[in-house]
C-alpha cells in the first residue's frame, strides 16, 4: 500500500512543513503588531500572550476532548495564528474575560466542531470576531484614540475629544452627522460618549464640506497608517516567500477600490478615494493574512480571484451601508460560505480542459 | 536564502521567456546527484544469471500464452509467446508463476529459461535490413524502454497510419526522474550508433522534423552527441531543456517542444508526433541490424552502494542478482529496494522479480519512518508545482471519498502520478498514492464495464440468434402447413402415407424418401413436408 506512495525521504528537496509556513506568517505579523502597541495601545502587548496561552489551552481541551493526540496539532501552529489574528482585530482595552471568550469561540466552535485544521469551513478567527462584536458592540468598538502624528492639524480638525475612534469610527459619525446630526448623537448617548460626539459635531458642521478630504485627512494622518503599512510590509514578506499567492491580496484590494471608485461615480459623496481607502481600517491585514487563510479560502487561481473581490466588494457594502464600522469579518465569512461553490465551479486549467473535452 | 532563491526563479524565467520555449508548468528543480549519479558514463555488463525468468505479460499487463513447452531447447530471439522473445539461448526448464516487478509483490506465469554458457553475449539472429520496417521490430520484440514498454512496432505503425503526416520525431533523451542516468550514459558512450539509429528511423517514418531533447545540465553527454553529430552531420534538432521534474513525461516534452497541448488520454500520433526514447530508437538500429532486444541500461543508486552505477542487464535477471553482481549485500544494513525511481516508482516486495524493459532503475535506500500525515490545511503548493496545472488537494477530496466522476472532473485522468505534490505537501499527505489507487479502481471499473457490456452483447447476440433460429422454424412451419392444406384430401394423405410404410418395395423414389421419413430428427412436422408431397401422385398411379 504505501509502497505506491512518492519516495520523498530519499530525495533531497527541501520539505516545508506546516509549523514553517506558521512561523513565517507570524513573523510577518510580528512588526505591525509591535508597532501597533507602539503607537495604538500599548495593551495589545498584555492581551496578545493571554490570547495565545488560552488558545494553546483550549485547543489542548478539545484534543483531549475528541481523543485525538495532542503534539501534532499543538506544534502546527495554526492556532496560535488564529489567536494573533483574531487579537490584532480587537481593541487593546477589551476587557479580558470578554477576550477569552472570544478565543473559546474560536478554538472550540470556530475549528473543533468542525473537525479541527483543514476542516473549518470558516475563518476561526473571524468567527471569533463577529461573535464578540454582536455580543459585546461596546467594548468591541471602543478604541483608544490614535494620537494624530501631526499635532496642527489635529488641533484645525478639532478630533482631540473623541473616543472610540479609529479614522473609521470617526468617518462613521461624520456621514451620520451629515445625513441628519440627531441620530448621532442618539446613537452615541447609548455607547455613553453623547459629550464628546456632541462637540465633534458642533466643532466639525461647518468646517467640514468636503467629506472625501476630510476623510483623506483623517487617514493619512493617523497612526493607524503606519500600522497598515507594516501589514502591508507584512503581506510582501509572504508573497516573496511563497506562502501566500498573489491572487487574494489583489483581488481583495482591486474590489474595494473597484467598489469605492463606482461609489464616487454615483456621487453619494460618502467615497473614500482609493489610497486612504486601502490604509483604512483592516483592509490591509485582511488582504494579506486573513483573507488569504488557506484553509477556507478558494483553491484554484480563478476561483482565488473570485474569492479576493467578493470580499472586497462585500467589505465596503457592510462598512459603508450597514451599522457596523468595519465588514472584513463578515465579508470574508459570507464567501467562506461561497467557497464549496467556488471550488466546484473553477477546477483550474486542467480540470475546465477535461470537462470540456468529455 | 529562501529570497535569493525566488530572485534567482524570477532570472531563470526571465531567461526563459527570452529563449521562447513553452515552460513546463509547475514541476520541480530536484538535485540530480543525491545520493550521486554515475558520472563516468560507462556501463559495464552483467554476467547472466544461471535462470532468466521471462514474464509472460505484454505492457498492458494482459497474460500471453506461451509457444513452447518445458523441456525444450530454444534459441537466441526465438518467439517464446506473442511479443516475447527468449534472451538467450537455453532451455526452458518450467513455466510457472514466479514474483514480477508489481507493487503488490504479485505473481505471473514466467517462462524460466537456463541459458547456454555461452550466451555472455548479444548475438544477432537476423539478416541485416537495409531499413527499418515493424516486422523487423516485432521479430526483435522491440519495446519502449522509457517506463512503459509499449510496443515499438505498434508505434511506429500507428505514427504511419496517422491521419496527419508524421511531422515531428522527438527522439527523448530526458530521464524520467532525476536520480535515474541510464539515457545519459548511453548517449555518453554509445553517440556515435545513437545518431545511426536516428537516421535511420528518420529514414523509416519520413518525419519533417527530429528533435533531440536533453536536460542542459548534462554537458557530457551533450558534448559527446555533438561531437558525434560532427562527424556524422544530420539534420538533427539538439533541444536543450532546463532540468525540471517531470520534463521527461512524454505530454509535458511535446508541450514544450512543439507548443501543443494534448488532452488526456490523446495519442501523440493523431498530431503527427512519434516520440520515442533513445534508448528504444537505439534498439531499433541494432533491430534493423539484426539483434533482438535482450538487454537495457539499469541505473542502479542508492544509500545501500558505494557509488552509484549503470548496467546492461539482460532481461529476465531477479533483481538480488542484479544488486549482489553490483555489489551489494543485504547484510549491509536495513535496506529497501525501490524500482523506476524515488518519485515514480514503488518499493519492491520480492528480489526475485526479473528486470524487465520498464525497470529504469533500482534504487537501494535505508528503511525510515514516515513523517506523521497532518491534515491538509489548503496552502495550494501542491498545486503550484503540478505540471498538469491540477488541483491535487480538491483531487484528493474526491480520490479519498471513491468519488469518480468527482476525481476525474478534477483531472484524474490527467494526472501523470509525477508525485511533485507530494515532494512539496507540508503536511506529507500521500497524494500521489491515492491518485493512483483511484486509477486503479477506475481501471477496474472501466475493465468490469467493458465485461458487462460484453456479456451483454453475447447475451443479445444469443437472444438473437435463438429468435432467429425459432423464427425460421417457424416459417418452414408455416409454409409446410400451407403446402398441406393445398393438397386435397388429409385422410387418403393419410392412408397413402400408412399404404407405403407397409410396402417398401413401392418404387425406387419411395424407398430413396423412407429413411428420410424414419430418421429421429425432432423437427418432425417441417421435415416431414418433403415426404408429403409423393402420396398424392402416388395414390393417382
Ligand atoms: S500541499 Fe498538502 S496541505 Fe497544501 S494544499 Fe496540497 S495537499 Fe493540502
Ligand atoms: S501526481 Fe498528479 S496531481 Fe500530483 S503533481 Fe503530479 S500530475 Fe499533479
Amino acid at each position: 500500500m504505501s509502497t505506491l506512495a512518492p519516495d520523498t525521504r530519499s530525495i533531497a528537496h527541501p520539505q516545508r512543513r506546516v509549523r514553517h509556513i506558521m512561523m513565517h506568517v507570524m513573523l510577518a505579523l510580528l512588526p505591525g503588531t509591535l508597532l501597533q502597541a507602539w503607537l495604538i495601545h500599548h495593551r495589545v502587548l498584555l492581551i496578545l500572550p493571554v490570547a495565545i496561552l488560552s488558545a494553546l489551552a483550549f485547543e489542548a481541551l478539545a484534543l483531549r476532548l475528541r481523543g485525538k493526540a495532542l503534539r501534532p496539532a499543538l506544534s502546527d501552529g495554526s492556532i496560535l495564528v488564529a489567536a494573533w489574528l483574531l487579537t490584532l482585530c480587537l481593541p487593546p482595552t477589551l476587557p479580558l474575560w470578554q477576550l477569552l471568550v472570544g478565543i473559546f469561540v474560536l478554538a472550540m466552535l470556530g475549528k473543533h466542531l468542525y473537525g479541527g485544521l483543514g476542516h473549518n469551513p470558516f475563518n476561526p478567527a473571524m468567527v471569533a470576531y463577529a461573535v464578540l462584536i454582536v455580543s459585546f458592540p461596546v467594548t468591541m468598538t471602543d478604541w483608544p484614540a490614535a494620537p494624530p502624528e501631526d499635532s496642527n492639524r489635529q488641533q484645525s480638525l478639532a478630533w482631540d475629544g473623541l473616543s472610540g475612534a479609529t479614522p473609521l469610527d470617526q468617518l462613521r459619525q461624520l456621514r451620520l452627522q451629515q445625513v441628519s446630526p440627531g441620530l448621532v448623537v442618539m446613537a452615541d448617548t447609548a455607547s455613553g460618549s453623547a459629550p464628546s460626539v456632541d462637540r465633534a459635531a458642533a466643532d466639525t458642521q461647518n468646517s467640514l464640506a468636503s467629506y472625501p478630504e476630510t476623510a483623506q485627512n483623517l487617514i493619512m494622518h493617523s497612526s493607524w497608517k503606519w500600522v497598515n503599512l507594516a501589514w502591508l510590509a507584512g503581506g510582501f514578506y509572504l508573497l516573496l516567500m511563497r506562502i501566500i499567492s498573489w491572487h487574494i491580496p489583489l483581488a481583495v484590494l482591486s474590489g474595494v477600490t473597484l467598489m469605492y471608485i463606482g461609489l464616487a461615480a454615483s456621487s453619494s459623496g460618502h467615497a473614500l478615494p482609493p489610497i486612504p481607502a486601502l490604509l483604512s481600517g483592516a483592509i490591509l491585514l485582511g488582504a494579506f493574512f486573513i483573507a488569504t487563510d488557506p484553509v477556507t479560502a478558494a483553491a484554484s487561481r480563478s476561483g482565488k480571484l473570485v474569492y479576493g473581490v467578493g470580499v472586497g466588494i462585500l467589505t465596503v457594502i457592510i462598512r459603508e451601508f450597514s451599522s457596523y464600522p468595519e465588514g472584513f469579518a463578515f465579508a470574508v465569512l459570507l464567501m467562506n460560505t461561497g467557497v464549496p461553490l467556488i471550488d466546484y465551479l473553477l477546477t483550474g486549467p486542467a480540470g475546465r480542459s477535461r470537462s470540456d473535452a468529455s | 536564502m529562501a529570497l535569493a532563491k525566488t530572485c534567482m526563479k524570477w532570472l531563470s524565467l526571465a531567461a526563459r521567456l527570452r529563449s521562447g520555449r513553452t515552460r513546463l508548468h509547475g514541476g520541480l528543480r530536484l538535485p540530480r546527484n543525491k545520493p550521486g549519479l554515475p558520472v563516468s558514463g560507462a556501463i559495464r555488463s552483467l554476467a547472466l544469471p544461471p535462470q532468466l525468468i521471462l514474464p509472460l505479460l505484454d505492457y498492458r499487463r494482459d497474460v500471453l500464452t506461451p509457444r513452447v513447452q518445458p523441456g525444450q531447447q530454444v534459441e537466441a530471439g526465438q518467439r517464446l509467446a506473442p511479443g516475447l522473445i527468449a534472451t538467450a539461448r537455453g532451455r526452458v526448464v518450467a513455466i510457472e508463476a514466479r514474483p514480477v516487478i508489481h507493487p503488490s509483490g504479485k505473481s505471473a506465469l514466467c517462462i524460466v529459461l537456463e541459458p547456454d554458457a555461452d550466451q555472455a553475449h548479444e548475438t544477432a539472429c537476423h539478416e541485416p535490413l537495409s531499413s527499418l520496417t515493424a516486422e523487423r521490430l516485432d521479430d526483435c520484440g522491440v519495446q519502449g524502454l522509457g517506463g512503459a514498454a509499449f510496443a515499438t512496432a505498434d508505434k511506429l505503425r500507428s505514427a504511419r497510419q496517422g491521419d496527419a503526416p508524421l511531422q515531428t520525431l522527438l527522439i527523448n533523451a530526458v530521464e524520467c526522474e532525476p536520480q535515474i542516468a541510464c539515457d545519459e550514459a548511453l548517449l555518453m558512450c554509445e553517440a556515435a550508433a545513437i545518431i545511426n539509429a536516428i537516421e535511420s528511423l528518420m529514414q523509416a517514418t519520413q518525419c519533417r522534423r527530429c528533435v533531440l531533447a536533453v536536460e542542459n545540465d548534462k554537458t557530457a553527454a551533450i558534448d559527446a552527441i555533438r561531437h558525434a553529430l560532427q562527424e556524422h552531420p544530420l539534420d538533427l534538432e539538439l533541444v536543450l531543456l532546463e532540468p525540471v521534474y517531470p520534463a521527461g513525461a512524454e505530454r509535458s516534452l511535446i508541450r514544450r517542444i512543439t507548443g501543443l497541448s494534448l488532452p488526456a488520454g490523446e495519442r501523440p500520433a493523431r498530431h503527427g508526433i512519434l516520440s520515442v526514447n533513445v534508448a528504444t530508437a537505439l534498439a531499433a538500429h541494432r533491430a534493423q541490424l539484426g539483434y533482438p532486444l535482450s538487454s537495457r541500461v539499469v541505473t542502479v543508486s542508492g544509500e545501500g552502494l558505494p557509488e552509484p552505477v549503470n548496467v546492461r542487464v539482460r532481461f529476465g535477471t531477479p533483481v538480488a542478482e542484479v544488486l549482489r553482481q553490483c555489489g551489494y549485500s543485504a547484510a549491509s544494513g536495513n535496506h529497501r529496494i525501490r524500482a523506476n525511481g524515488p518519485l515514480s516508482g514503488f518499493d519492491l516486495p520480492s528480489l526475485q522479480a526479473p528486470v524487465t524493459a520498464s525497470t529504469n532503475c533500482l534504487g537501494i535506500h535505508p528503511v525510515e519512518s514516515l513523517p506523521a500525515v497532518l491534515p491538509c490545511i489548503r496552502c495550494g503548493a501542491c498545486e503550484e508545482v503540478c505540471p498538469e496545472q491540477l488541483l491535487p488537494q480538491q483531487l484528493y477530496w474526491y480520490a479519498q471519498a471513491d468519488d469518480l466522476p468527482g476525481s476525474r472532473r478534477f483531472g484524474l485522468d490527467s494526472c501523470i502520478t509525477c508525485g511533485c505534490c507530494d515532494l512539496v505537501c507540508p503536511s506529507s499527505i500521500p497524494l500521489t498514492q491515492s491518485f493512483r489507487h483511484a486509477r486503479d479502481a477506475q481501471r477496474e471499473q472501466a475493465r468490469q464495464e467493458r465485461m458487462a457490456e460484453l456479456s451483454l452483447q453475447r447475451y443479445q447476440a444469443r437472444e438473437q440468434r435463438l429468435q432467429d433460429r425459432a423464427a425460421a422454424r417457424e416459417e418452414k412451419r408455416r409454409l409446410a402447413k400451407a403446402q398441406l392444406n393445398t393438397s386435397r384430401d388429409p385422410i387418403a394423405d393419410a392412408l397413402a402415407r400408412a399404404r407405403n410404410r407397409r410396402k417398401p418395395h413401392a418404387s425406387p423414389r419411395n424407398a430413396a424418401s423412407q429413411p428420410s421419413a424414419s430418421a429421429p430428427r425432432p423437427e418432425t412436422p417441417a421435415t416431414d413436408a418433403p415426404e408429403q408431397d409423393n402420396p398424392p401422385e402416388d395414390r393417382s398411379s
